[in-house]
């Protein structure tokens, strides 16, 4: 028993540093020169599946007497895990085998980076086949090229979903150092100081707007108490950190 | 405290001395210790930990046996030397986990699961991320030998449904 394992553990062992070689390789080249290249171009690339399985089973490594660790994992470690990283990754998880396919829907945790509007619109339509019913944490970046009506509805989502610890910010688009966005505000919509599920609240906001709804913060509706505000009103950007708390508790 | 030593048992028999501020990075450990049922004499037995899985999770308690608690933010303490102390800890970590295979990767995480030892579960999750993200579908396939049980058909599908993420 002792030797099989041992024998098994080689051979893992081996596989492995044939994998992370693999591995090395592809991060040094393929990486950076897919992400130089806008995202509106990006779907126009083909993938590398065709390349990969046109390589015969013997030399394709880590393939041979499948261990399948991972699939039996319990869903709270994958959630766990796909916690760990953006969210537009986890949703690829979707197309690895059918223990996968609805694993990233019940994670609790969301990352989600919508550098463009084309994005903000794809990760939203995704989100419809999302079922977990508390977001325990949600960071959520968007930039202010997107309307005023589209960030409300992301922050609608959150708060719909019962979010307990919500990172919000709102970036400036800057391209070759100018920001294209300058100039356009965007106010907090009223429902977002009413959530009753809020533990911790971060927000990030680039184009020096959060000053006029400071005093808005801090009429909130009672459900919501502000325990700690700080750095409100440094310019140019505006960063601030809440602590809310329900006064019913 | 820090010099009572408790010893634990892994399921294959083998008998480890630790010391007991270590131990207690295991919520499970700690909370035995705090309601006494801990007996100086007596290893605590493991029924889901092997002896070289809990080695590892020993090698690493006692290298985090001076960051106290991790429930309790250490922001306030001197920024440069926290920042200095949390990078040797990061390099320390990042050789420790390159040293495993993937079966020992994802045994270490049932273990530290079962223990409930949370920064041990972060580490072991955000390494298994890494080697996801950013990935293809085939690549993480094959680096975790992951079956595609999907027909072609259904797994067009998905991919069709998916357009935008999988380009």
């Amino acid at each position: 028993m002792a030797n099989r394992r041992e024998r098994r553990n080689r051979r893992q062992r081996r596989r492995n540093l044939r994998n992370r070689k693999i591995q090395r390789q592809g991060i040094m080249d393929g990486a950076d020169f897919i992400n130089s290249i806008p995202d509106e171009i990006r779907p126009g690339i083909i993938d590398s599946a065709d390349f990969i399985n046109s390589i015969p089973d013997e030399i394709q490594p880590g393939i041979m007497d499948g261990a399948d660790f991972i699939n039996s994992m319990p869903d709270e470690i994958l959630h766990h895990i796909l916690s760990f990283m953006p969210t537009e990754s986890a949703m690829k998880t979707c197309v690895l085998s059918k223990r996968w396919r609805h694993v990233w829907c019940e994670s609790p945790s969301l990352d989600i980076d919508c550098d463009c509007k084309y994005k903000a619109r794809n990760i939203k339509q995704n989100l419809i086949s999302y079922t977990a019913p508390k977001i325990t944490s949600f960071k959520f970046r968007i930039d202010l090229e997107n309307s005023a009506a589209e960030i409300d509805s992301w922050l609608e989502f959150a708060i719909s979903r019962n979010v307990q610890n919500l990172s919000v910010k709102i970036l400036a688009r800057m391209i070759y150092g100018v920001n294209l966005t300058d100039g356009k505000t965007y106010n907090f919509p009223d429902f977002f100081y009413r959530s009753s599920s809020l533990k911790q609240l971060s927000v990030l906001h680039e184009n020096d707007i959060m000053k006029p709804r400071c005093t808005c913060i801090l009429e909130i509706p009672k459900e919501v108490v502000i325990c700690d505000a700080v750095n409100l009103e440094i310019n140019p950007c505006i960063i601030f950190s809440l602590a809310l708390q329900s006064s019913r508790a | 405290m820090s010099s009572n030593m408790i010893m634990l048992k892994s399921s294959d028999g083998a008998s480890f001395e630790i010391e007991e501020a270590a131990a207690r990075k295991s919520k499970i450990i700690a909370n035995m210790i705090e309601v006494e049922c801990v007996d100086e004499d007596k290893a605590i037995p493991l029924q889901n930990v092997t002896g070289n899985i809990l080695a590892l999770v020993i090698e690493y308690c006692n290298k985090h046996i001076v960051d106290d608690d991790d429930d309790v933010a250490t922001e306030e303490a001197s920024e440069e030397e926290e920042e200095a102390k949390k990078k040797k800890v990061d390099d320390w970590e990042a050789e420790f986990m390159n040293s495993m295979s993937l079966e020992t990767m994802f045994e270490l995480l049932l273990a530290a699961n079962y223990l409930n030892i949370k920064s041990l579960i972060d580490l072991v999750c955000q390494t298994i991320a890494n080697n996801i993200k950013d990935k293809t579908p085939e690549e993480v396939r094959k680096i975790f030998s992951i079956e595609n049980d999907f027909t072609p058909e259904e797994e067009e599908e998905i991919r069709k449904e998916n357009a935008w993420a999988f380009g």
